[in-house]
């Protein structure tokens, strides 16, 4: 059964998508929009902004792949081409391995589906601590359905797979919260890659929804093409620089575009995003550009099964728990579960040599639980730091305290003891110091004097938030409540970077609703100027 | 820590001590090392963007340690896995940012000097005369350190290693994995 290629079809039906790495000459483009990134917020911005008869031009600095590119369903190829540094991206000190999506279309294309509204108390903390306005649970649902009905977001109808059925059979069993986890999928076939690019377009990401839907109204693309410096001139940005890429997307060919716009909106997600300001020396008289950057830190814990798990097949993330997500004291987390094919998992297991080989020779029963730190929502837990080096490159420095180890010894102990409750032969906290426990009352003690510190725990983000605030108060804020730039009048941010804490849950959906709403604002705006 | 030192032959005292002198020769014989040119800017090898000549022998020697038993059979079964692993691993250094790169290079190249090696990794071999088992001691004291650096270089060495290797097809059986699912495969490569 061939998939029909979107975008061999629409190029050849005059889409305009160009390819940077092709070009010899400088030039100078112009647009009433140009959109830098195309993740969830540039995405979910370029198909409102255009379908509001605005000429948008998007910019990607990685490549257009699409679903004949797919159909492999390779890891390493996915893992290479798809994601922000070859999926080898951390934190500055290396403890914590970052999974960011880089191509046409950004995390979206390798997202996990997972497709979460922002939680009522997330809404109001930034409500009462932050001053973002217009944020009431009844103000936002309108755009969570928007984009839960363009995107297919329904809870998943077909049986979990084992490796998220055993999450839900422990908590069934403790008696604790579990659900089922809407995904954004049509005609999902349950294969399990979502990580590597969907090879069937049964994933709503933006490459194959809003994206075409742009290009179809007129929206031109352009990938290849990193975006360098914006140009300030008073209170306006004049020019952006783009440089293009060569045909691996990785070094400047030194063709040079210059972009003129009336208005900018930066979409390349928390780390670039903020890189992107401070490298154009963007005014921030408060220098709070690539502040509070929370990355929603994840650990696990790896458990043995009798019978065959198979978590390398099936989609990867169908059941959560939000049982310990909002405690009385200390950070929450949530907890799911990640997809299991061989080259992701070598990494967990906190092993090497035979002891690496016997760990993975019984990979097939292997069922792995996560937790998501809810990091930001403390004074003991401010986020990370984004900054530029000496060539302009970003650097994200992160930091835990007590109160975030704290909560990622409750985290390894909660996965544990939902683990046995499914009948787990033995559980391991994914940990240089971890080791396969046979008990409950084993794995309590352990991991109660397992040294929580960074490189010696295995720790992980797939989530990017924060770094330039949003809300009214410019003392804390880098944008408005609908993500207009204080210090500019033409510079919006539409994507992850705005968030004032972690989402407490997979931030996918929440891009795309707050950037609806502000796309749709800035819209009407540009449309009455 | 409170693991003792087994098969590393040192006392935890003596360890620590090692541990704390490497810790610092990091950082000293980082700067001796690219004063006295001894950490010339490595040229890639010819067929690799980012790894030097010397990277690819360390690299080669690791891989088979760091991977253990099924890195033995799986290339006894396929003579290019080795050299597969190590394009692989070149692909992922290259496609890493100038930031994690130069963090990188700056292990590599210390990696590569014997007298880094003496003073923070417990051999002074050459990467292809060592012992297996020397190999292997090296890592773990690596991984026990009670200094992070040496943890995160741990992490770093094993990490490669193992994407270079569980990544490639011939060693799914090693993964119990059998590769996706065959009705798909055959439905979209049709």
């Amino acid at each position: 059964m061939a998939i029909n290629d979107l975008y061999t079809d629409g190029i050849g039906g005059g889409w305009n998508v160009r390819d940077a790495s092709t070009l010899t000459q400088d030039e100078v483009l112009e647009a009433d929009v140009v959109i830098v990134g195309s993740g969830a917020g540039g995405g979910t911005a370029a198909e409102i902004l255009t379908a509001a008869g605005l000429d948008v031009l998007m910019l990607e600095e990685g490549a257009l792949y699409t679903s004949a590119d797919f159909k492999d369903m390779d890891e390493f190829r996915g893992y290479t081409t798809l994601y922000q540094e070859a999926s080898a991206r951390t934190t500055s000190d290396g403890a914590v391995s970052i999974f960011q999506g880089r191509a046409v279309g950004g995390t979206t294309v390798v997202n996990w589906t997972t497709s979460l509204r922002t939680p009522d108390n997330t809404l109001a903390h930034w409500r009462e601590v932050y001053g973002v306005r217009d944020i009431e649970s009844e103000q936002m649902a309108p755009w969570f359905e928007r984009m839960e009905q363009r995107l297919g977001i329904e809870p998943w109808a077909m049986a979990p797979n084992r490796n998220n059925d055993l999450l839900r059979a422990g908590c069934e069993k403790l008696g604790v919260h579990w659900k089922v986890i809407p995904r954004n999928v049509r005609g999902c076939w349950n294969l399990g890659y979502c990580g590597l690019g969907c090879p069937v377009n049964a994933k709503q990401s933006m490459l194959v929804t809003t994206i075409p839907s742009a290009l179809g109204q007129g929206m031109r693309l352009l990938h290849h093409a990193r975006a360098q410096r914006l140009q300030f001139k008073g209170d306006q940005v004049s020019e952006l620089t783009v440089q293009a890429l060569d045909a691996q997307a990785l070094r400047p060919t030194g063709v040079t575009l210059r972009v003129r716009a009336r208005h900018f909106v930066l979409a390349g997600g928390a780390i670039n995003t903020p890189a992107l300001l401070l490298r154009s020396n963007a005014p921030d008289p408060r220098q709070r550009i690539g502040q509070r950057t929370c990355i929603h830190p994840v650990n696990g814990t790896v458990a043995r099964f009798d019978d065959a798990v198979n978590g390398f097949h099936g989609a990867p993330q169908s059941i959560y728990s939000d049982e310990f997500l909002w405690p009385d004291s200390g950070v929450g987390y949530k907890l799911e579960v990640p997809p299991l094919q061989p080259m992701l998992s070598s990494g967990l297991f906190g092993s090497f040599g035979d002891a690496l080989s016997r760990d993975m020779a019984t990979l097939d029963h292997a069922q792995v639980n996560i937790a998501l730190m809810r990091d930001g929502f403390h004074a003991d837990s401010s986020g990370g730091q984004v900054r530029i080096d000496d060539n302009g490159a970003p650097v994200l420095d992160y930091d835990f305290s007590d109160y975030l180890w704290d909560g990622l010894r409750r985290a390894y102990l909660s996965m544990a003891e939902i683990q046995f409750a499914a009948g787990a032969r033995m559980v391991r906290p994914a940990h240089l110091d971890g080791r396969d426990y046979s008990s409950w009352k084993e794995a309590r003690e352990a991991i109660a004097a397992l040294p929580m510190q960074k490189q010696r725990a295995s720790l992980y983000s797939a989530h990017l938030m924060g770094g330039c605030l949003m809300g009214e108060d410019r003392q804390t804020a880098v944008v408005d409540s609908y993500g207009r730039f204080h210090e500019a009048g033409n510079l919006s941010v539409i994507d992850g970077s705005v968030f004032p804490t972690s989402i407490g849950a997979n931030p996918q959906l929440s891009i795309y609703a707050f950037s609806a709403r502000n796309a749709s604002k800035l819209a009407e705006s540009l449309r009455t100027a | 820590m409170t693991t003792p030192l087994s098969g590393a032959g040192l006392s935890r005292r003596r360890f620590l001590q090692l541990g704390t002198i490497g810790s610092a020769s990091l950082a000293v014989l980082g700067t001796t090392a690219s004063l006295s040119g001894c950490s010339r800017p490595a040229s890639p090898a010819a067929g690799f963007d980012f790894l030097s000549a010397d990277d690819v022998v360390m690299l080669r020697a690791l891989l088979p340690v760091a991977n253990g038993s099924a890195y033995a059979a799986a290339a006894a079964r396929n003579p290019d896995l080795g050299e597969t692993a190590l394009q692989r691993i070149d692909a992922l250094c290259a496609r890493m940012d100038p930031p994690a790169q130069a963090e990188l290079r700056k292990l590599f190249d210390l990696l590569g000097w014997s007298l880094f090696r003496r003073l923070a990794c417990g051999f002074s071999d050459g990467w292809s005369e060592a012992a297996p088992a020397t190999l292997t001691a090296f890592l773990e004291r690596w991984r026990q350190s009670s200094v992070g650096l040496f943890n995160a270089g741990h992490r770093g060495l094993v990490k490669l290693a193992g994407a270079g290797f569980w990544s490639q097809p011939a060693t799914w059986a090693a993964s119990t994995y059998p590769g996706p699912p065959a009705f798909a495969v055959s439905a979209l490569n049709r």
